[in-house]
């Protein structure tokens, strides 16, 4: 069953009843009406036909046709009435009126004939009776009748009599029904109306606008509805605000926790990177200064003491350089050189380097390379394992044993660095790889390093997209594998196994050959983002201006356009806009702001674009690079 | 009163009783009235018995035949009979030679006494219209009667070439009073209303055979009433018991005339009363 409106159901309840009604009366009216007419015609009809025979009979005796045609006339002339004929006993024309053709088509008939268009009736002309108590006669002849009349009445005034009652009476039907619509709708419209009304407000409600409003009705019932909406949109009003203010105090903490928690970073950075970079002159110099001093130095004695500073200086110098690496790395200026290379003439040349230290600390050290080759940096691949090895001979106990031991494992080389040292604790495996971190060196004795190593190779293997895994249980050393993608060699790709790895290649291509505009009003800042993309592998052009960007030749495609919020002669989004009426190709859009005010960064969003607060970090420009690239490839 | 006294003192000098047998045409109106009052006016020691001409005919001294049918049930068998309430015509139609022991009493009105009427009443009229189909029996004593009295009698007969309204038409056109004779084919119940009509359109009075005929809208009527016919066949049927011969056929010596004021109003006639009217015929008859 098909769902009715309260407006068609409320109609229906009002017009079926009326509809019934009118119609049955309307029938019954029109019924006996019409019986009514017709038999008032046909007594009419008898009353002239009667009185015309008994008026004419002494006409017709005496043959009287001027008197006879009279009294026809008379009665011709009575309304609907079509044709009057006289006729004698032997059925001959006495007199007439009225269409010919009309009565003598019913001459033949007898009695009264009746059809759709005429009623004609015939009346036997009869001598009134007047007794004569003479007894003269024998026999009594029987009286015979004088003639008779026809009388023709046309049905034509009747119809459209009958055809006018019926037009008024659907007329009045019609009228009835509309006045009952009219009343119908106009009731349930009462009713109606404000449901429609609470049905768009709880419909706003829906759709989040709380500060919805239902007005007063008519209707009692509905008024309680309508106020019990109103209650629970205000109390929904009410509990969102407060947890909309909860979210923004919140967002702004951590807003500000974050900023902070950046500021602190990027301080610590560039303390670091400054710091390493100051020291390493003094370094140097102490250098050059004690290999001189060891020169001078005759006794045995003091050249020990010069010994002792001589480690201490190197010691020092290896710290430096760590720190350096780590400020290097976070500052995202080491860019991988990825190649193909033998894994095995590494993993030789590692066990070259670090037997004699083993040795001195009678460690069982042992390598197992296998022949195959590897896509990555081999001089940051070397790196992870120089640190993971010197951090397992740094820990293992003595006579401990470390080993590196390489598998094939699918399309990747696993490299794993064991040894039966102490083991980690699963709650500490998560932070060994942070900065500084230093699980068995409470008294931090400096001759076990810093703590950098770990994070160096976290740092290291997540630049090349090398997974690193650590398994380990206290007591149970401690085992560190990395997985660095496989090429297939010659017999693999004649077998057609598998083909070269795409999303090695994708890394290593991600940005070369990327045509990239960089548009900063800032000489120095502008050069340094050109420089940071050109040594990721980008095509740099630069401009200072919205006037310079309009100077550069329409034919030359970009990818990617970088580019400051504020400039001298408008802004970023002017710029973006141009760009997406006159590119066919739209380039990928990154907005950098010194500002932090929400009004730039919801004019942006609005837009569509994405926005980078100054100062902009290397390793979040990549990241943001490589999400606008693939949104831009999807 | 003279006669009355004298039958009287026969009958009572020679009393000798008879049966007489009524036999009624119809059991109704006038044949009824009739009979009752002939039993009235009979001495109470004759035994008079009453049936209907269809009934047995009971052994009788004397028959009356009251009405047509009766006489004609009669005429057959030779039994003294006297014939009442029948017109003369009607009589003659019979075939019976009358006797003294057949004999009649007619019921219409001598043409003496009919043309008296008219002259009576219309002392101008001299033109006398009569109607008829068949030939009627008292046509040729008219004529005589006519001439004799200065009356032009004017004839109309209806037949196929004339019809009745046509007839009726023709013949008022010429005449100043319309005479009803006897005949059933032209005065019926159901034309006596048209023709009473059209004499009035022609101004014609008419003189009717009876009082239903003034009472219909003729002028007039001279007639005898049941109870003088009634009486008149007392007297001759007392004479048979006496004489044992019945009186020739004769017309009734008693009558009436009635007018109908009303019409007579209309026609511009100056009637007398009834009364004096009828004193006045049997003066001039």
């Amino acid at each position: 069953m098909r769902k009715q409106g309260i407006e068609n159901q409320a109609l229906m309840v009002a017009l079926i009843p009326v509809l019934i009604f009118a119609l049955l009366l309307e029938s019954y009216f029109i019924y006996t009406r019409i019986g009514e007419m017709d038999r008032a015609l046909f007594d009419r009809a008898k009353l002239i036909v009667r009185q015309l025979a008994s008026s004419s009979e002494y006409a017709v005796f005496s043959g009287n046709l001027s008197l006879l045609q009279q009294q026809v006339d008379v009665a011709f002339s009575q309304p609907d009435v079509n044709a009057v004929v006289v006729l004698d006993a032997s059925g001959n024309f006495l007199a007439g009126s009225g269409n010919s053709k009309d009565y003598n088509a019913i001459l033949k008939q007898a009695e009264a004939v009746e059809d759709q268009r005429i009623l004609s009736m015939r009346q036997p002309i009869i001598a009134t009776q007047i007794q004569l108590d003479d007894a003269l006669g024998v026999e009594k002849a029987m009286s015979k009748p004088l003639g008779s009349v026809i009388l023709v009445m046309s049905k034509g005034r009747l119809k459209s009599e009958k055809s006018q009652m019926l037009m008024l009476n659907i007329l009045l039907t019609v009228l009835v029904m509309g006045l009952a619509v009219l009343v119908a709708l106009r009731v349930s419209r009462r009713i109606t109306r404000p449901i429609m009304g609470i049905r768009t407000a709880v419909n706003k409600i829906g759709a989040g606008r709380l500060d919805t409003r239902i007005g007063e009705t008519h209707v009692q019932e509905l008024n309680e509805l309508a106020q019990g909406i109103n209650e629970m949109a205000q109390q929904l009003d009410i509990q969102r605000e407060t947890l909309q203010q909860r979210i923004d105090e919140a967002t702004q903490e951590m807003r500000e926790k974050k900023e902070e928690a950046e500021k602190a970073n990027f301080d610590k950075t560039r303390f670091l990177a400054a710091a390493s970079h100051d020291l390493r002159q003094p370094m140097h110099a102490m250098g050059l200064f004690i290999g001189e001093l060891s020169n001078r130095i005759d006794t045995p004695e003091q050249r020990k003491i010069v010994e002792k500073v001589e480690e201490s200086v190197e010691a020092m110098s290896g710290l430096l350089d760590s720190l350096l690496d780590i400020s290097k790395l976070d500052a995202g200026v080491i860019v991988p050189q990825v190649q193909e290379f033998a894994i095995d003439a590494l993993l030789n040349r590692l066990a070259q380097d670090f037997s004699p230290i083993a040795l001195k600390r009678s460690i069982t050290f042992r390598v197992h390379p296998i022949e195959a080759t590897v896509l990555s940096d081999p001089i940051l691949l070397e790196r992870i394992l120089t640190n993971l090895i010197s951090n397992a001979i740094r820990y293992v106990p003595q006579n401990g044993i470390v080993m590196v031991a390489c598998r094939k494992r699918g399309e990747h080389i696993c490299i794993e660095v064991r040894d039966n040292g102490p083991g980690i604790p699963a709650a500490e495996q998560q932070n060994i790889f942070k900065e500084f971190v230093q699980l068995a060196n409470k008294a931090r004795d400096r001759s076990k390093g810093l703590g950098l190593g770990l994070a160096i190779v976290d740092r290291l293997s997540k630049l090349m997209g090398h997974h690193i895994t650590l398994r380990s249980a206290p007591q149970r050393g401690s085992t560190f594998a990395i997985e660095i993608p496989r090429v297939p060699n010659v017999h693999e790709l004649l077998a057609g196994d598998r083909t070269l790895h795409p999303e090695v290649h994708a890394f290593t291509n991600e940005y070369a050959g990327l045509r990239v505009l960089v548009v900063d009003d800032d000489e120095l800042v502008r050069s340094g983002t050109a420089g940071l993309l050109a040594s990721w592998g980008c095509h740099i052009q630069v401009a200072g201006n919205l006037a310079e960007v309009r100077q550069i030749s329409t034919d030359v495609h970009f990818d990617l356009v970088v580019c400051d919020y504020r400039l001298p002669d408008g802004d970023g989004l002017a710029l973006a806009d141009c760009i997406d009426t006159h590119c066919d190709i739209k380039p990928a859009f990154i907005l950098i702001s010194g500002d932090t005010s929400p009004e730039v960064l919801q004019r942006v969003v609005a837009k569509g674009h994405h926005l980078l607060h100054k100062p902009v970090r290397p390793a979040k420009l990549r990241s943001m690079l490589s999400f606008v690239l693939k949104g831009q490839a999807r | 009163m003279f006669s009355l006294f004298v039958m009287f003192g026969i009958t009572q000098v020679q009393a000798s009783s008879i049966s007489v047998a009524v036999i009624l045409s119809e059991s109704s109106g006038s044949y009824q009235e009739l009979s009752s009052q002939l039993r009235n006016s009979l001495p109470k020691d004759y035994a008079i018995r009453v049936v209907g001409f269809e009934e047995d005919i009971p052994t009788a001294d004397l028959f009356v035949a009251v009405g047509m049918k009766a006489a004609e049930a009669l005429a057959q068998k030779d039994k003294p009979t006297l014939n009442v309430l029948l017109p003369r015509a009607g009589f003659e139609k019979l075939k019976r030679v009358p006797s003294s022991s057949y004999s009649a009493i007619f019921m219409d009105q001598p043409m003496q006494r009919q043309l008296a009427l008219i002259n009576t009443i219309l002392p101008n009229a001299t033109s006398v219209g009569v109607l008829y189909e068949t030939l009627p029996a008292e046509l040729d004593s008219l004529r005589k009667l006519a001439s004799t009295m200065h009356f032009d009698l004017r004839e109309q007969k209806v037949d196929q070439q004339h019809p009745l309204a046509g007839a009726l038409s023709d013949l008022l056109q010429e005449s100043d009073v319309l005479l009803v004779l006897p005949d059933n084919n032209v005065y019926r119940s159901d034309t006596i209303r048209n023709i009473l009509l059209e004499t009035y359109r022609a101004q014609v009075p008419m003189v009717g055979l009876s009082a239903s005929y003034v009472r219909a809208g003729a002028l007039c009527a001279i007639y005898s009433t049941p109870q003088q016919i009634a009486y008149q066949a007392a007297e001759a049927i007392e004479d048979f018991a006496t004489t044992g011969k019945l009186p020739a056929p004769q017309y009734t010596k008693e009558f009436d005339v009635s007018v109908n004021t009303q019409v007579a109003r209309s026609l511009g006639v100056h009637v007398k009363d009834a009364v004096q009217l009828r004193v006045e015929v049997r003066r001039r008859q």
